[in-house]
This record gives C-alpha cells, structure tokens and sequence, in this order.
C-alpha cells in the first residue's frame, strides 16, 4: 500500500531549530501533515488527543525523555503499534540496544541526512 | 606500670573527650582541613614528658603529616582557587553561552533564507525549481551541526558547573588560608599595555558599544 503524504507526523525535540530542521526535510520529502512537541510529555498530551501515522522523536529532553515516551507510547493499548523513529545524538551502542529493547522501530544518529531519514522511513512505513 | 596508667585521669578523660569530639566532627563531615594542625597540636600534648619510642615515632609522623598539610595549604592558597571560582570560570561559561546562542541565532536566519528560497522555487520552472529545492535541502542537512554543537557545548558547560562546585569546596575549606595568602600578595594584574591591551574582544551581548555608538562618534 503507498504511503499517503499527508499521513499525520509528530516530530518531538526540545530543540526548535532541529524540529524546523526536520519539518523541512520532511516536506522536501512530500509531507506536509507535520505537528510538533517540545518534549515527551506533551508528546504523549497530543498521541492521546489525535491519530498519528508516526513519531519522530530526539532522546535528550527533559522533563519526559524519547526514551520514556517510547516506552509509555510501548505501553499504551492504542498506541503501542505506532511506528517511532529515535533521532539522536546519542550514539552508543547501549543506548540503540536500549532504545531496540524498548520498541523502537528505527533509530538514527546525527547529524544526519534527508536520504538516511527518507531509508529509515521507507523501512517503518512503507516505499514512498 | 603501663602507658595506660601513667596518664591521670583527668588527661584521660581530657583526651577521649577530645576524640569524640574529633569522631563527631568527622562523622558530621564537620572538619575543615586547616583543623588538622591544630588537632595535632592538642594530641601532642597527651604524649608526656617522657614519650615512649613508639609514641615518639607517631608524634614524628603526626608532625611531617602537619608540616605537609601546611606545605599543600600554603601551595594551594598561592594557586588563588578563589579566581577560578570568581572570574575564569564564569567567564568561560558565558563565553559558551553566547557561542551557542550566537549559532542558534544564525541558523535560524539560514533556515528564514531557505525558506524565501523554497518559497521562491515555486515560482520557476520545474528543472529549475529542483536545483533549488535540492539544494536548500542540503543546507538542511547541514544546519543539524547546531544542534550537535549546542549538545556538546551544554556539556562541556555542565563539566565546568562541576569544576566550579569542586573549587567552591576547595575555597570554602581554605578560606582562611588563601585569604591571607591574597592578602600578603596583593595581585599584580598584568595589564596588556599599548595596542595589545585592545586585543580582548569578541566583547558578550551588552559588554561593548553597538554599531549606532560607533556611527555616533563619527558624526
């Protein structure tokens, strides 16, 4: 099934210029339906409150981490099979093993790139 | 007759006193290094006139170990961790403060330009419009240093936070002695003369004058 370019997308940082970042490349990439969260918590406010097709989440925030919302969205009957994407700068290999043990669907490094973004996409909701 | 005995019963209970004392100071976390000199000053006096050879050999080991506290006081105090703590490390920190507020700011003016630019890509023919496109994507792509730098700054910030913490301890615990340190050498602050006493810029945000003081001046 193609991927529908005006799938609802939440893209949660604490960090404004890398959310503008990431809203921009996700446009370049067709999609437009993009809403923000500055941290976890109000991440999981707007999961609740409206659908959403997939997150794309940083880990290092406060007061709720990626890490934390990935597990409290894990434990959520409606949003446990939510696909999410972790974009971080924490690149240890305990912190993958962590973030995979936990759930995640897909997980990329940065500084990173549109065509590693629109790969690790394409791998958790389908060719686009 | 035992050590035990030949002591009176009042400088027994004197010197037990004495050690719960120092027993509760040291539990409490209650004793400042400068003390310790002091301390053994008091213990000493318990080794009577005539000191058995053991009691001699810790007296003179109790005495080197006060003389090398002194030595580290005295090198310590002169190393002046009262301006690591009052001037350098502040300094330091708003220097990296306004290096990260100073690239988040330039960022977003690139990310503003880009957006005219995709904006403007819309208006031209699609061959065209793709160049643009792509290439504003590539700036994207490499406006994510910010965010990495910003990262690292932050924690290079909080490492000098935890400097600071340790050196307020150090101060804190040499007050006394530092104190009389600065006083016996008042600072002779090298002061740049000439042209290079010019050279101390980038000033921080409100440190210098603005461009509209300068043009002032010319007018």
């Amino acid at each position: 099934m193609a991927v529908d370019p005006n799938m609802p997308i939440l893209i949660v940082d604490d960090y404004k210029t890398m959310l503008r970042i990431i809203r921009n490349l996700l446009r370049q990439l067709n999609f437009t339906n993009i809403e923000e969260a500055t941290d976890g918590s109000m991440a999981l406010r707007k999961l609740r409150e409206a659908p959403f097709s997939l997150v794309i989440s940083d880990w290092n925030m406060e007061p709720m981490t990626g890490l934390q919302l990935l597990k409290e969205v894990r434990a959520d009957a409606k949003l446990k099979d939510m696909p999410f994407i972790m974009i971080t700068a924490e690149a240890k290999t305990e912190n993958v093993v962590m973030a995979k043990k936990a759930g995640v669907s897909n997980y990329i490094v940065k500084p990173f790139n549109a065509e590693t973004l629109k790969g690790k996409m394409k791998t958790v909701i389908g060719d686009f | 007759m035992s050590r035990d005995t030949a002591m009176s019963k009042a400088s027994k209970d004197e010197l037990r006193q004495l050690l719960n004392d120092l027993r509760a100071r040291l539990d409490g976390d209650d004793l400042k290094v400068e003390q310790l000199s002091e301390l053994m000053d008091q213990l000493s006096r318990f080794m009577g006139d005539k000191p058995s050879e053991d009691q001699q050999r810790l007296f003179g080991e109790l005495d080197e170990l006060s003389g090398i506290i002194r030595k580290m006081k005295s090198e310590i105090a002169s190393l002046r961790p009262d301006d690591i703590k009052a001037e350098y490390i502040p300094n330091a920190t708003d220097e990296l403060d306004a290096i990260v507020d100073a690239t988040a700011g330039a960022t977003h003016e690139i990310l503003d330009a880009m957006d005219a630019l995709e904006e403007f890509a819309t208006t031209l023919p699609p061959e065209q419009a793709e160049i643009v496109t792509g290439a504003t994507m590539r700036v994207y792509e490499a406006c994510n240093f910010q965010d990495i730098t910003g990262q690292r700054t932050t924690k290079v910030i909080k490492a000098l936070k935890s400097i600071e913490e340790r050196v307020e301890g150090l101060v804190t615990a040499f007050g006394d002695e530092i104190a009389k340190y600065a006083a016996a050498n008042p600072r002779q602050k090298k002061e740049a003369e000439g042209e290079d006493a010019l050279l101390n810029g980038p000033q921080l945000e409100g440190k210098g004058v603005t461009q509209a003081d300068i043009d002032a001046m010319f007018n």
